[in-house]
């Protein structure tokens, strides 16, 4: 091949169609400049989790255990080398100087934890100053939603202190846990014997040891394991935590590099579609290099270098872009990171979205590139349509099976696991087919449709969604995949909010008293009636650990290395409660609930569903419960589906009456207020009588979720709004690449004597119509995938909102109906005499 | 120069074989002057595609400058035309987006000649286009475009040269000018020429004749 001559020719044909082959590379640019960024964003947490790794628990090894531990476990734990920190988590009602009251996170510390890292305060000095003495550090949004000052003071049971500064940052929390469970951090010594401990097993106890010599920890977890395992201690490192960490994040940020991923995809059927359109061009000029001599492989390879080029302009724009948006992303990820993270530039990254952005552009113009190769010498007198230039089948199959390979190993890439990549490729797959035969169907029906319309510029509109170098495809593709990814993340936001809001509202109740000692039972029900409060349900709960399934052992279940139960099963606590009845939110769906226990016969249990899959057992399986160190043993009666969102009290495991009454247990209550006013002066005299019960406001939740749920849709919204864009870029490039047929077309008609009014109509009615096809075929995956989601894994209802529907429809369509008309504004405006004496 | 054997040519169609050419016979000299000529429709583009190598034969066997083509690679007709063969065309052809002086220097470059500017000003300044070196086909007039498609057609000074309605798209005063710098080059460059034309003036103007009807060719 003559390589130099092939350079050349790249150059000269292309100096005169710069403008046109950088359209094509605007639409990969929003791709790479979004994988990059997240790419970067992703190396950005690592290397912050590693550089401050330790701040993330703010001690080498913890031991947290919620029930009493023995003696020598007790003993072992505090002969470690090294410094101790000992801290009592438990969430409480707090008053807060008289203006509210509202559960929080108490987190009780003694010592010097956090021993790395520091508790970000204001002022600075509170981070030391509040202990000692009666001092409160207070989460910033309770010391905003409370209006508290430095100096004010806070109660906790009928402990009064005093708070000394709010509290930002600690380490080893989110702003997400933060804003979930606002923290107040007091000295431990000034509970220690009240009654505030007294909350049975919901006290967290935690021992933060800073080693004498670190690189002990693993030996120490390992020593500690066994007992730990026993004794339902957890211990936590660094290393635990940091990959807790890294599992959360890696999810999220795989699913934004996937989004990333679907972009460029989008953006390089976008140039495949303009590389085609440009080739079908080409073809003239093709025929003539092979007559004067040139092999169809040099003839591709002009276009190959140019189209290579396109690829390297299109990613290092995106690189460019990506800079700006590495820049935000940390602020608008900022509530769910643990560390705070500085704007770092990963060469790896962007390496790779340049691979990617260029390499998508080359796979996704092979088929053209090889049809350049296949124009014949003979076409230059005899004109040839580009579609009878064949490929062989084989190259054909190399082509699609390159593609194929080249998704599914990037997905592997991102997801890191191959069961997950092909998932996706192949839910891709399902994708891509759907919208071509839904593009080849628009077109049929546009063919049938265009003869029986009478109008004549109706007819021509619509014919244009059929004739050759038609744009439908890719814009139905382009702008159809965008849509349904936007519209499937509106639509589950959508529909978690209003399930939310649904839970709330009614009849429904809004808050429930738990931690009610059970002989507190007639003067509480006396002081909810007193209060104008509705008394809504009474829950008796029993707290208990599974010892066993079928006969196995907890330990051995733990220690088979076949066993597929997972950890939290066999670990947890269990809350469990009885009742002869079930509730709305429950449906049994195997086997069959009795709600009292006759004598003589096995204690007859409900098992939910999901946790029953879980621990692998079906109805009649034996599980062993140690109630209050009692081993109980029962039997799965029945299998039974919750609705966990309901937000009413719902549990895993269901008792019949007769078996659990005499176990010691606590009460719960829920009840329905009004409206706030009563809500909180309820509250601030439910605290007053009786410090030790705590309450969950189910309105603040809901409040809470709802802000949290915004962040995260921001964050993701802000990704996937960029597929739309990415469509919409496609849609102007494709009207670019179009341009010049438009040119021929439209001077014809006004040679004939068209109204550039009667073109814009044309071109308006053209560009409604793909844009009602694109929104509306892109709605309705968006709906399909959002039920699936709501279906498979958010097990919420699927709510169908109209309002959320039209907008993106009718924003989605005016702006395609808008842009369409401005690209093509000039070209209807150029006059016929001109356009032929450039003999185009 | 060129020979052609027993040509044939034809295609399937849902009737059965169709034959666009039929037992040609043809044989033409070093510097030879001669042009087809036929009705719409005989197949004097599909005789002219195969003599220059642009197309295959269904069977028969063709000679240019000694060599067999009938049996050589796309590749290697290639490198053939580009030496041997020039192309005039009746919509002259020139690649839109390179200037006269490089629509010149195409055929030269792919040869793997170095220099060839010098060259292809030279052929530009002999078809008297000096003074639209730097134009682009579209700044051109049809005879000028015309004058730079024989100007690179010579460039690698061709054993023969195919022109196919060189003068169709032009006005009469400018086809007899086309036609006399066809003619003067033909014979400064003993190029063979082979002129496919409706235009039977033009056709005299030939050493020789050869009419295409019916798929066979009959000399005048």
């Amino acid at each position: 091949m003559n390589t130099t001559w092939v350079l050349k020719m790249a150059v000269r044909i292309g100096r005169q169609r710069m403008k046109r082959l950088l359209s094509f590379s605007l639409s990969i640019v929003l791709g790479v400049a979004a994988f990059v960024a997240i790419d970067s964003f992703n190396l950005t947490i690592q290397q912050s989790m590693d550089d401050e790794s330790t701040e993330l628990l703010g001690a080498d090894i913890s031991f947290n255990h919620s029930q009493v531990i023995s003696d020598s476990l007790r003993l072992a734990i505090s002969a470690i080398d090294g410094e101790h920190s000992e801290e009592f988590q438990f969430n409480s009602m707090v008053q807060f100087d008289g203006r509210g009251t509202r559960l929080a996170l108490v987190r009780a510390l003694s010592g010097g934890f956090p021993f790395y890292g520091e508790l970000e305060t204001l002022p600075t000095s509170a981070a030391n100053s509040f202990q000692g003495k009666r001092g409160a550090l207070v989460a910033k949004t309770l010391m905003i939603q409370f209006d508290l000052k430095v100096g004010d003071s806070i109660q906790i049971g009928v402990q009064k202190f005093e708070v000394q500064g709010q509290v930002d940052k600690a380490p080893g929390q989110t702003a997400m846990s933060f804003a979930a469970a606002p923290p107040v951090y007091i000295d431990a010594q000034y509970i220690i014997g009240t009654p505030l401990l007294e909350k049975g097993s919901r006290v967290k106890y935690v021992d933060h040891v800073k080693l004498k010599n670190r690189a002990d920890v693993n030996d120490l977890e390992k020593q500690f394991s066994k007992a730990a395992e026993r004794e339902f201690v957890t211990i936590e490192t660094v290393e635990k935590r940091k990959d807790r960490y890294n599992s959360i994040l890696g999810n999220f940020n795989k699913f934004l590099a996937i989004i990333g991923f679907v972009s460029i995809l989008l953006g390089s059927l976008g140039i495949a579609s303009s590389v085609f359109a440009y080739a079908k061009e080409s073809k003239e000029m093709v025929a003539v290099l092979r007559c004067l001599g040139a092999t169809g492989r040099e003839a591709s390879a002009i276009f190959f270098v140019q189209i290579f080029v396109v690829g390297i302009i299109g990613s290092a724009l995106g690189i460019v872009l990506s800079l700006g948006i590495q820049y935000f992303l940390p602020t608008i990820l900022a509530f769910i990171l643990p560390n705070e993270l500085e704007f770092t530039v990963f060469y790896s990254s962007i390496l790779t979205g340049f691979a990617l952005g260029i390499s998508v552009t080359v796979l996704f113009s092979l088929y053209p590139l090889l049809k350049i190769a296949g124009v014949a010498p003979m076409s230059v007198i005899r004109a040839v349509d580009f579609s009878e230039v064949k490929i062989t089948r084989s190259k054909q199959l190399i082509i699609a099976l390159s593609m194929v390979v080249y998704v599914l190993g990037f997905s592997f890439l991102i997801l890191k696991s191959f069961y997950s990549a092909l998932l996706f490729s192949a839910a891709l797959g399902v994708i891509v087919a759907v919208l071509y035969f839904f593009s080849l169907g628009v077109m049929r029906l546009a063919r049938v449709l265009a003869r029986r319309i009478k109008s004549y510029l109706w007819r021509q509109g619509i014919s244009n969604l059929y004739r050759p170098n038609n744009q439908t495809t890719t814009i139905v593709f382009t702008l159809g995949m965008g849509t349904a990814l936007v519209g499937m993340l509106f639509f589950v936001q959508d529909f978690l909010l209003t399930e939310l809001k649904y839970s709330g509202e009614g009849d429904k109740p809004n808050m429930i008293l738990f931690d009610v000692k059970k002989d507190q039972k007639e003067e509480l029900l006396n002081f909810i009636t007193s209060s104008d409060v509705e008394l809504k349900e009474q829950v008796s709960i029993v707290t208990m650990r599974l010892k066993g399934i079928k006969g196995k052992s907890r330990e051995e279940l733990k220690s088979d290395s076949l066993s597929t139960i997972p950890k939290h099963v066999l670990d947890r606590e269990y809350r469990v409660t009885y009742r002869n009845e079930l509730k709305e939110s429950e449906e049994i769906v195997a086997g069959k609930w009795k709600g009292v226990h006759q004598k003589g016969e096995p204690f007859e249990v409900s098992l939910e569903e999901r946790t029953a899959q879980q621990a692998g057992v079906v109805v009649g399986d034996k599980l062993l419960f140690s109630i209050s160190g009692v081993p109980t043993e029962v039997v799965v009666g029945s299998i039974r589906k919750v609705n966990w969102s309901s937000f009413t009290t719902n549990f895993t495991v269901l008792f019949p009456e007769g078996v659990l009454e005499k176990a010691p247990q606590f009460l719960s209550y829920s009840v329905k207020v009004s409206d706030v006013e009563k809500s909180a002066l309820f509250q601030r005299d439910l605290v007053k009588a009786f410090p030790n019960v705590s309450v969950i406001d189910l309105d603040l939740i809901i409040d809470t979720v709802t802000t949290l749920l915004d962040q995260v849709v921001l964050a993701i919204r802000f990704l996937t709004i960029l597929c739309v864009i990415t469509g919409l870029i496609v849609l102007v490039s494709s009207v670019v690449t179009s341009k010049y047929q438009r040119i021929k077309e439209n001077v014809l008609l006004r040679t004939i004597g068209a109204s550039i009014k009667q073109l814009l109509a044309i071109i308006g009615i053209e560009f409604f119509a793909l844009g009602n096809i694109a929104v509306l075929v892109g709605l309705v995956l968006a709906m399909v995938l959002a039920w699936l989601s709501s279906y498979y894994f958010l097990e919420v209802n699927y709510v169908f909102n109209a309002f959320v529907s039209i907008s993106i429809y009718v924003l989605l369509v005016f702006t395609v109906f808008v842009l369409g008309l401005f690209l093509n504004r000039k070209i209807v405006r150029r006059s016929p005499i001109e356009v032929l004496r450039e003999e185009i | 120069m060129l020979s052609l054997t027993n040509v044939y040519k034809s295609f399937e169609n849902t009737k059965g074989r169709v034959d666009i050419l039929k037992a040609i016979n043809l044989q033409i000299k070093a510097g030879e002057s001669i042009s087809i000529v036929g009705p719409s429709g005989s197949g004097k583009t599909t005789l002219l595609g195969i003599c220059a190598s642009l197309d295959h034969v269904s069977s028969g066997k063709i000679s240019l400058d000694g060599k067999d083509i009938t049996a050589m690679s796309e590749d290697a007709r290639a490198k053939l035309r580009n030496e041997k063969v020039g192309f005039v065309f009746q919509s002259f052809q020139l690649l839109p987006t390179l200037s006269a002086l490089e629509n010149v220097m195409v055929p030269m470059e792919l040869k793997g000649l170095r220099n060839v500017e010098q060259r292809a000003r030279e052929l530009l300044v002999m078809v008297g286009l000096e003074h639209r070196i730097k134009h682009y086909p579209i700044q051109l007039s049809g005879g000028e475009q015309q004058r730079v498609a024989i100007a690179r057609a010579f460039a690698n000074e061709p054993k023969i040269l195919f022109a196919d309605e060189p003068t169709g798209n032009l006005d009469a005063e400018t086809s007899i000018y086309i036609e006399k710098m066809l003619f003067d080059l033909n014979a400064e460059k003993n190029t063979s020429l082979v002129i496919v034309t409706h235009d039977l003036e033009l056709a005299k103007k030939t050493q020789r004749s050869v009419r295409i009807n019916n798929s066979e060719l009959t000399e005048l």
